[in-house]
């Protein structure tokens, strides 16, 4: 079982904390990245690729729901670099002029996890609309939960109703809605497809390519500092890229 | 000389206190500031959203203290008065949800309850009942979060009372529930009544477990402070978690001075 | 009413066993703190189960232990008085009195308990409102206001001081002939003991020694340890020289008494006994009265002195090779001029000398013989 999606609360508030105290003039150069929580694995290798190639920097990590995320920058979390699963968010902060610079990063479809044992007999996407389904979704006003109601939005309005009835909860990033269905509470979720490299006990039901919604993740540097800089490279780099496609993303091409 | 002395220390002490009350002030400061320069404010509050989760918070937190109190009565009077081996370790336990993080105290609910748990796996494949995102959820996380600490006041409260009380009560014809009815509990009512308002206030701010065990569905699961952690996460972000926010605490705050009221009105004056 | 009381227990490495019968009569339980009085009124009470025995309350049985028998204390009928009163803090005088009554006239009744105990202008009060003594009198009236005629009282006025004491003793005795009760009294104040005791049972680590009329047991108390616990002073070792009909000659040192014999035993000629004579009982003659007809004068002379005011108490060495003390009241003292003489010639009156066994423990092992004795 895992339920990586609750430390991570709890480590972005340490990692807010623990920045809020240090500075940025220390020999040792640190770099705050704070990234949606699909990224959770993608980033932690990425961080460690990084560190490895570049022995005085140190990165902290925050994972959280991406409007979290923008919420806290907005109230002044001191963050260097923020990768959103949505480029909402980053507009968000550029429209309040704290974004330096950003970049597409990668794109990510979305899927259906089924629990493994799970007495559901959902075979495909249509199955979603199954009376007396436990389906967990992200909440709304997160960017999973948002390009999930759009993709359903896709196949209908009254196919959505029906399948919205079905929502048990509204889980506050995509991690914990995926760790629902891990833990067999609910039968059912739509997340990310690189999600199912890190889950374990649920299967992965494709949505048809007419009905999806691709996430687009973007990385804004949020201020003037070499190491961020060097990290934000780092990310968009063919290295970077690696990383991240072993992760189940899509990077997107280097592009200003 | 001596004079001066003396002051120093005093003022000292008088910077301290005015730190330490500043940092608690503050923050409530803030959230009136934002909560009302915010013309956002009221919608957020009279939305649909905030009034489903108030109600939801209010009637299952009050649930939980009533099932606390029915339930964790006989258990402390019990716990105070009973000799057994192993009793320091039952009182441990008992508290031990206190010191626990409700985030864990969540996942220990779905280890136990949840469709896969020890106790959930049988409940579901027998009689196809799953507590997971169900308003039974959010009461079971109130309670195991909020009742210890009504379990812990009685107690003491139990305990403070001189047992030569109950036992001329005895002699005097007084059955044990009329014993406890008529002398234990006037005389730790007031132990009593700060361990209920503890449990409902730990009911009522009860997240971390709501979250992991019942999930977030409103008019279903999603209490207040639910509510406001999803608002938190809005475009509109800050303003309606702010908003509902105030809005609890206002509630909180007119349910404990009434209770107090109630309790210093009915209390003993030993 | 009567009450019959038979019961033994342990509790940890304390060890409990006593048997005596009470009337209409007050029973003063006597003896020092942890010698088992309290506990044999929780044990009546209901309060503590014993391991072994039987209560029988005015004829009915309310423990047995050979028949399983048990009624909790709310079904036994008696008032119980705790030493330190447990009144009930949050409820006023008249609530407390009225808590253990049930029945129609509960006012009437209730008036009339309060006014019997003085209490009626206190009735709205708390407790903690109360002096020392009107606690007493509620805790007191709380008890009776049960209407059963056996009543436990545990160290009643300890906390009280004298004044106080005196009067409520007073006001005890009355009550009993008024309301025509069964009184069992526990105290440690031995004065306490005599003045309110009909019967006196004297209890020691456990063990009830003796349980007689008041005078036998402070008179002839059954051995030395009831002897010292009764503030018997002279407890002077000897042995049995001759057995005569109801009389025995003892020599102690070098000197020769003569003591009546002891009730319900027979020393044998050489045996070794104890004897025992009060302070007060030891009276001092000039040595130039001497009188050679007369029994038990023994030579003694003052090595300490201590003077109470109303009495004197004298410490001598004695031809008997034993100390013994005298307690003198101030009048003789200055009459015989004892401050200006050292060397007196005492005289032991036979009738006041009590015989007992020197071994502790044969009288205590038949506790029946003595609570058989009324």
């Amino acid at each position: 079982m895992s339920l990586r999606a609750i430390p991570a609360a709890a480590v972005a508030t340490a990692a807010l904390a623990l920045a809020a105290c240090g500075g940025n003039d220390e020999p040792r150069q640190t770099v705050t990245v704070l990234a949606a929580a699909s990224l959770t694995e993608a980033f932690g290798e990425l961080a460690e690729a990084f560190e490895g190639s570049r022995p005085d920097a140190d990165v902290r990590l925050a994972f959280a729901g991406s409007a979290a995320l923008r919420t806290q920058v907005l109230e002044g979390a001191p963050a260097d670099l923020f990768a959103s699963a949505s480029p909402d968010e980053v507009a968000a902060l550029a429209a309040a002029g704290l974004v330096v610079e950003q970049r597409a990063l990668a794109r990510n479809a979305l899927v259906v996890v089924v629990a493994e044992d799970a007495s559901a007999r959902i075979g495909d996407f249509a199955g979603l609309a199954e009376p007396g389904l436990r389906l967990v979704l992200t909440a709304e006003d997160v960017p999973a939960g948002r390009y999930a109601r759009e993709s359903l939005a896709l196949a209908g309005t009254e196919f959505t109703a029906r399948v919205l009835a079905n929502v048990r909860s509204n889980e506050a990033n995509v991690r914990a809605t995926l760790a629902k269905v891990e833990l067999g509470e609910a039968d059912a979720a739509i997340v990310y497809a690189s999600d199912l490299a890190a889950a374990n006990g649920v299967r992965a039901v494709t949505i048809p390519a007419r009905f999806q919604v691709a996430a687009e993740y973007r990385i804004a540097l949020l201020g003037e500092n070499a190491g961020a800089r060097a990290f934000l490279a780092f990310a968009t780099s063919p290295e970077g890229s690696a990383i991240l496609a072993r992760h189940g993303l899509e990077p997107v091409a280097v592009a200003p | 000389m001596t004079a001066l002395r003396a002051r120093a220390p005093h003022l000292g002490l008088g910077l301290l206190i005015a730190v330490f009350a500043l940092f608690f002030l503050l923050p409530f400061a803030g959230l009136l500031e934002r909560g009302l320069g915010d013309g956002g404010a009221w919608d957020a509050i009279t939305s649909d959203t905030a009034l489903d989760a108030l109600v939801l918070s209010l009637w299952t937190s009050a649930l939980s203290l009533v099932i606390a109190v029915v339930a964790g009565t006989p258990v402390a009077y019990w716990l105070t008065h009973a000799r057994f081996p192993g009793k320091g370790a039952v009182e441990a336990l008992i508290d031990l949800p206190i010191v626990l993080p409700p985030t864990i105290a969540g996942v220990a609910l779905l280890t136990a309850f949840g469709r896969r748990g020890l106790l959930g796996t049988p409940l579901d494949e027998w009689f196809g009942v799953t507590l997971g995102f169900s308003t039974v959820a959010v009461i079971m996380a109130q309670l195991f979060v909020g009742a210890p600490f009504y379990v812990r006041a009685a107690r003491a409260g139990f305990a403070s009372v001189d047992g030569q009380y109950e036992r001329v009560a005895h002699t005097l014809g007084a059955s044990r529930l009329r014993a406890f009815g008529r002398i234990v509990l006037p005389l730790s009512w007031p132990s009593l009544a700060a361990g209920a308002a503890l449990c409902w206030a730990r009911a009522l701010g009860e997240l971390g477990a709501t979250l992991i065990f019942a999930g977030n569905l409103q008019g279903e699961t999603q209490t207040m402070p639910l509510a406001i952690l999803s608002a938190f996460e809005r475009a509109d972000g800050l303003t309606a978690a702010v908003a509902l926010a105030i809005l609890l605490l206002a509630v909180a705050l007119v349910a404990l001075a009434a209770f107090w009221l109630l309790s210093s009105r009915n209390g003993a004056t030993p | 009413m009567t009450l019959e009381f038979g019961a033994r227990t342990t509790l940890g490495d304390f060890s409990y066993d006593a048997r005596f019968e009470a009337g209409n009569e007050i029973v003063v339980l006597f003896g020092h703190s942890g010698a088992g009085k309290s506990l044999t009124l929780q044990i009546v009470a209901g309060l503590l189960r014993p391991t072994h025995g039987r209560i029988v309350i005015s004829g009915e049985p309310v423990f047995d232990s050979g028949t399983g028998l048990n009624l909790p204390p709310q079904q036994r009928r008696l008032g119980y008085v705790v030493q330190d009163l447990a009144l009930f803090p949050h409820m006023t005088v008249a609530e407390n009195v009225a808590f253990g009554m049930a029945g129609a006239d509960r006012d009437r009744r209730l008036g009339e308990v309060l006014d019997l105990m003085h209490l009626a202008p206190f009735h709205d009060r708390k407790p903690r409102s109360l002096s020392g003594g009107q606690q007493q009198r509620a805790a007191l009236a709380r008890a009776l206001a049960r209407e059963s005629s056996l009543l436990l009282l545990d160290e009643p006025f300890s906390a009280l001081d004298e004044s106080l004491r005196v009067e409520l003793r007073r006001e005890l005795i009355r009550l009993r002939s008024e309301l025509d009760l069964s009184v069992i009294f526990v105290t440690h104040d031995l004065r306490e003991a005599h003045l309110v005791a009909d019967r006196l049972a004297v209890f020691d680590a456990g063990r009830l020694l003796q349980f007689e009329g008041r005078e036998k047991v402070f008179r002839q108390p059954a051995n030395r340890r009831v002897a010292e616990l009764t503030g018997v002073a002279n407890i002077l070792r000897g042995r049995v020289a001759a057995a005569r009909e109801g009389e025995l000659v003892v020599e102690a040192g070098g000197e020769r008494l003569r003591a009546p014999a002891p009730s319900g035993w027979q020393p044998a000629e050489g045996e070794a006994i104890d004897l025992a004579i009060r302070a007060e009982r030891v009276n001092l003659r000039r040595l130039e009265a001497d009188d050679p007809g007369q029994p038990n004068l023994v030579r003694g002379t003052i090595r300490e002195e201590l003077a109470y005011g109303a009495t004197h108490t004298l410490r001598f060495e004695s031809a008997v090779g034993q100390p013994v003390e005298v307690e003198i009241a101030a009048r003789p003292y200055e009459v015989l001029g004892v401050a200006g003489q050292r060397s007196w010639t005492l005289e032991l009156p036979p009738e006041d000398l009590h015989v007992m066994p020197v071994s502790p423990e044969a009288p205590s092992s038949a506790p029946s013989a003595s609570a058989t004795t009324a």
